[in-house]
């Protein structure tokens, strides 16, 4: 049986070093994007790529150093996902073929990382499940996760105001790649912040640590999606993050938040 | 070797500057990852854990680059 960090070191100064740590990193995650959004892709690419470096010395430095809490270097290197995604969202390149979504190839590496990381068995914390226990009311659970998914995915493809013809009326079969890469990047965000990050960050901070994942999550989402089109991915990500924390099981929040962004996509 | 340089055969001057970002990274990191190596050798110590797991996306990155570019390179439509 593991025992949380958060039982098993209740002290006051962790906690505040913990809070001091996150809102250093969402400073420096605002300090990026500004950059971004004054100086262009490339200067925010370097503020992201530069960010997650210093991230990854400091998990190194704390993973190399005695006295220092083993699961800090962990949290530091899952939390070092958020600049990643924005690095990779920035710097991948453009594939016209993906027409409905050009830029979608930032979801390999980066479903691939949330793999890596759902699977590392040195990363602290229960690793929900991906499959619901036996029984009707686990199963319940995720099938409702799944239904506030397609519930979400239509209304958000109501409230968004689409310009050009609609998506269903194109010939080609190029459509069909853009759109299940921008199914599979909500299946690969949920995988890498409900799967990863917060299961390290409830075992370092509890349910404050889920709290902040959240937040992470909603700020990759306004960041990538635009503040209109990321309130129902808000939405869904917090329905997600209860729900995962409740139930350690991800079958649901994957399922829900694939279909969210499939039907985002092709209902328009 | 000039005319070579100017034909552009790998078309370098085509590439936009932000693609650049992330594989400088990756070579930082895979020079810290053999410092690391040869300092604490080949058991896989937590800061070696670290830095594999930050060289894997981009290093799938930088494939997917590559491999695009041979493929555009080839006469392949993107």
């Amino acid at each position: 049986m593991t025992t949380s960090a958060v039982l098993a070191r209740p002290t006051r100064a962790a906690r505040v070093s913990l809070a001091a740590g996150t809102t250093t990193f969402a400073a420096a995650l605002a300090g990026c994007e500004t950059a971004y959004r004054l100086a262009g892709a490339l200067w925010g690419a370097v503020c992201f790529a530069a960010l997650f470096l210093a991230l990854v010395q400091v998990a190194a430095f704390a993973g190399r150093r005695k006295g220092t809490r083993p699961e800090l270097a962990a949290l530091v290197i899952a939390a070092s996902m958020v600049p990643l995604d924005r690095l990779l969202v920035l710097s991948v390149p453009a594939v016209s073929y993906l027409r409905l979504y050009p830029n979608a190839l930032w979801v390999v590496p980066m479903g691939l990382t949330a793999v890596y990381a759902y699977r590392s068995w040195w990363l602290p914390g229960a690793r929900p499940k991906l499959v619901p226990g036996p029984g009707w009311a686990p199963l319940a659970g995720q099938a409702a996760m799944v239904v506030a998914g397609a519930e979400l995915g239509v209304f958000a493809a109501y409230i968004l105001p689409h310009p050009g013809p609609h998506v269903l009326l194109h010939q080609d079969t190029a459509k069909w790649a853009g759109a299940a890469l921008f199914a599979l990047a909500g299946a690969a965000e949920e995988l890498a912040w409900r799967g990863a990050l917060q299961r390290v960050a409830a075992d370092a901070a509890g349910p404050l640590g889920a709290v902040a994942c959240f937040a992470a999550s909603a700020y990759v989402a306004v960041a990538w999606m635009g503040p209109g089109a990321a309130v129902p991915v808000i939405v869904f990500s917090g329905l997600a993050t209860v729900v995962v924390y409740r139930t350690r099981c991800l079958a649901g929040a994957v399922a829900g938040h694939a279909l969210l962004n499939m039907l985002l996509v092709m209902l328009r | 070797m000039t005319h070579l340089l100017a034909a552009g055969p790998l078309r370098l001057r085509d590439i936009a500057p932000v693609d650049f970002v992330p594989i400088a990274v990756l070579l930082v990191l895979l020079m810290e990852r053999e410092v690391i190596r040869a300092r604490l050798g080949r058991a896989r110590t937590v800061p070696q854990r670290v830095i594999d797991f930050a060289v894997f996306p981009l290093m799938i990155l930088f494939l997917l680059f590559v491999g695009l570019r041979a493929y555009t390179m080839l006469g392949g439509p993107l």
